[in-house]
Parts: C-alpha cells; structure tokens; sequence
C-alpha cells in the first residue's frame, strides 16, 4: 500500500469515526466548529457530507465508505477492475 | 384485480370452445401477450432462443406446403373490444403467414386484456407449447404473482403452491415470493424503467430476486445504490484533496497537531485545522497514534 492510499484510508477511517461518533460527540464537534469560525473549503466539504452520510443507516454509510475505500484502491492499483466488477453486479 | 380462478376459468374455456376458421389478417399479436420475450435473456442465451423458433417455423413451413390441407393445433385467440389477439400460437401464426395460408384454425373466447396476459403467461408453460427457458419461466409465473397481489400493494394470498404446480417450477421461489409481497418489500419505484415491464410496470423477476438478495445479505438495495455510489465517490474526491493538506507535513507537525487538538487548544493556522479533524476524530474515539514519530 503506497503512502496516498494509506493516508486516503486514514482519511475515510477519520470520517467513519465522525459519522459513528455520539449525537453529543457530533454536536459538540459542530459548535467548536462554528465558535472557530473556521473557513477550511474542504473541512466544510467534508463536515457536510458527514452530516449526510450520519442521516443514513449504518448499512448504506458503511457501504459508501467500503465503495470508496475500494475505488481508491483500484485507482492505486492502476486498473478499474473493482469498478467494474460493482457495474456487472 | 383479478383472482386465479378467474384465469384458470378463462385458460378452461379455450380447452372447451369450438374451433373455427379464421381469416388471419384479422389476427394481431400484443407483446404483452408473448412471455417467450428475447429480451429477457441474456445475450448467451438469445441466440438459442432464435434459431430453435427459425428452425421450428422452417419445420411447420415445410409441413404445411406438403399438404394443402394440413392444419395445426387450434390457435388461442382472445377477443378484446373486439379485435382478435393471440394468446397462444405466435409461432404457428408466422408459419402459416410464411406458408401463404389466409385462414387458420383458431379458439376464440372473449376477455380483458388483463385476463389475456395471464392466460398467455400460463398456457406458454404448458406441454402444448415449446419449453420456455427458466428465465421467462420465472417471469412468467412472477407476473401472476404479481396481478394476484395487485402490483404488488397486497398479499397474494396462499397461491405459492398453485403456482409453483402450474408452472411447473420448485415451490421454494413462489413461496418466497410471496414473503416478499405479503411483507410489501418490493417497491416498484424502487426499479429503474429498464428493469421494469413495460407494460405494466412490474419489476423484473430477476431484478426484484437481486434486490431481495442483496437485501438479506445486508448490501444495499438498488433504490440505495445510486445514493451509495454519489456518497461514495464524495468521500474518494475529499480523501484526494486530503492527501494534498496531509502531504505537506512532516509526520513530527502532525503529530503535534493532533496533541494540540487532543489538548483542546485552538491554534487557528489554517494548516493545522485538516490535521486537528483527524486528531480529534482519533482523541475521540480513543485511538492509540500508531503512526507517532515519537
């Protein structure tokens, strides 16, 4: 596994963290956030998508998180096998 | 709605009634009425599909041009607001076009259209008719199921066996069939047009089948999919960029900041507010730093 696709999967292991994390935990996040008044475009991005994904059932937000996983892997891996093999499924 | 007994009386009355000649530009075929559709089969199996219905034509052409009075078996046609439609016989009709006949022996019982399909779907799994292939079989006997839960809104009712008999299929998949309609799991919206009968708009055996599947293996279901493979390719994007914030720190300053956001202390540099994300996500869960420098 290259560093990109280590730091990718620590990315998405970050953001599995975050969408499994308690309503308090989320809320609390949310508030420092906004107390900070921070302006990082991909952090918002990012605390955006997680608000989406937290809105979803574990199996549909683990699934995601899996597909993405497996696409960045197929990417590193220089082929589109895995995601063909999802279409034909 | 309509009830089984209803199609079985209409499939009885073409056993019963009087044959009689009819002339056969009167006759029309409706695709809905042929469950012998190619289009359900995939493309390994189309091929044989065609050339046994050629060579069946070739076969019937040839008998009928030896004797000028040969006829074949009466064809089953269903009167509808007054056309006649073939319920049974598509492949006799085009022989006996091919052969230059103008009249055929037919049956004739008047009914819906409705009633027709069912009754098309269940006389083409007959003896009488050339084996269908399992996926139109499946397809068939789905698309009864299906009527007889009206599209799929109520339980069918204890119908599985009946079925499973009539078509001559293993009861297993009748019987979880109607687990799934009686529990209201298969919502047609759910189904993109392509997976759906034109007609009438009934989910596909074979898509409703991979949905429930999927369903019970815990994966998500195909109205889900869509929304799996946006999020999905959300998430990819993000941990691209990621890559560019993450990159442009030693692994001593990213440790550094997740202890400062761990610590809880706001150090408002934009660099450090990608890697106080990760930080905090892994202060939050309780996670070890593996990856520490130190």
């Amino acid at each position: 596994m290259g560093t990109t696709e280590m730091l990718q999967r620590e990315f998405l292991a970050a953001v599995k963290r975050l969408c499994d994390a308690t309503p308090d935990q989320w809320e609390r996040r949310l508030q420092r956030w906004k107390e900070q008044q921070a302006t990082h475009k991909l952090l918002d991005g990012v605390y955006k998508l997680c608000a989406e994904l937290r809105d979803k059932p574990a199996r549909l937000r683990d699934a995601a998180i899996a597909r993405a996983a497996a696409q960045i892997t197929s990417k590193e891996a220089g082929d589109d096998r895995t995601t063909h093999h999802q279409r034909s499924v | 709605m309509i009830g089984l007994h209803t199609i079985n009386e209409a499939f009885d009355a073409f056993k019963t009634a009087k044959p009689e000649m009819v002339a056969l530009v009167t006759v029309q075929c409706d695709r809905a009425l042929q469950p012998r559709d190619v289009s359900l089969l995939t493309k390994s199996e189309r091929p044989q599909e065609r050339n046994g219905r050629k060579k069946q034509i070739v076969g019937m052409v040839q008998r009928l041009s030896n004797s000028p009075r040969m006829m074949f078996d009466p064809l089953y046609l269903a009167r509808i607001d007054g056309a006649l439609y073939v319920v049974d016989g598509h492949t006799r009709l085009d022989a006996y076009r091919k052969a230059g006949r103008t009249h055929a022996r037919a049956v004739i019982v008047p009914m819906s259209r409705e009633v027709a399909v069912m009754v098309s779907k269940i006389v083409n799994t007959t003896p009488r008719a050339r084996e269908l292939q399992t996926r139109m079989t499946n397809e068939a006997w789905w698309a009864v199921l299906w009527q007889l839960s009206d599209n799929g809104r109520s339980d069918p009712g204890r119908v599985a066996r009946t079925i499973a008999e009539r078509f001559g299929v293993n009861k297993d998949r009748p019987t979880a069939a109607c687990k799934w309609l009686r529990n209201g799991w298969v919502d047609p919206e759910a189904f993109p047009p392509e997976q759906r009968d034109p007609d009438s708009g009934r989910p596909f055996y074979s898509a409703v089948a991979l949905a429930m599947h999927r369903r019970f293996a815990g994966e998500v279901t195909h109205s889900e999919d869509d929304a799996t493979r946006n999020l999905a390719t959300a998430l990819e994007r993000f941990a691209t960029q990621y890559i560019k914030v993450a990159t442009k720190y030693t692994g001593r300053q990213r440790y550094r900041a997740r202890m400062l956001a761990l610590d809880r202390i706001g150090q408002q540099t934009d660099a450090a507010e990608m890697l106080q994300f990760l930080g905090e996500c892994e202060g939050a869960a309780g996670m070890p730093d593996e990856a520490a420098p130190f």
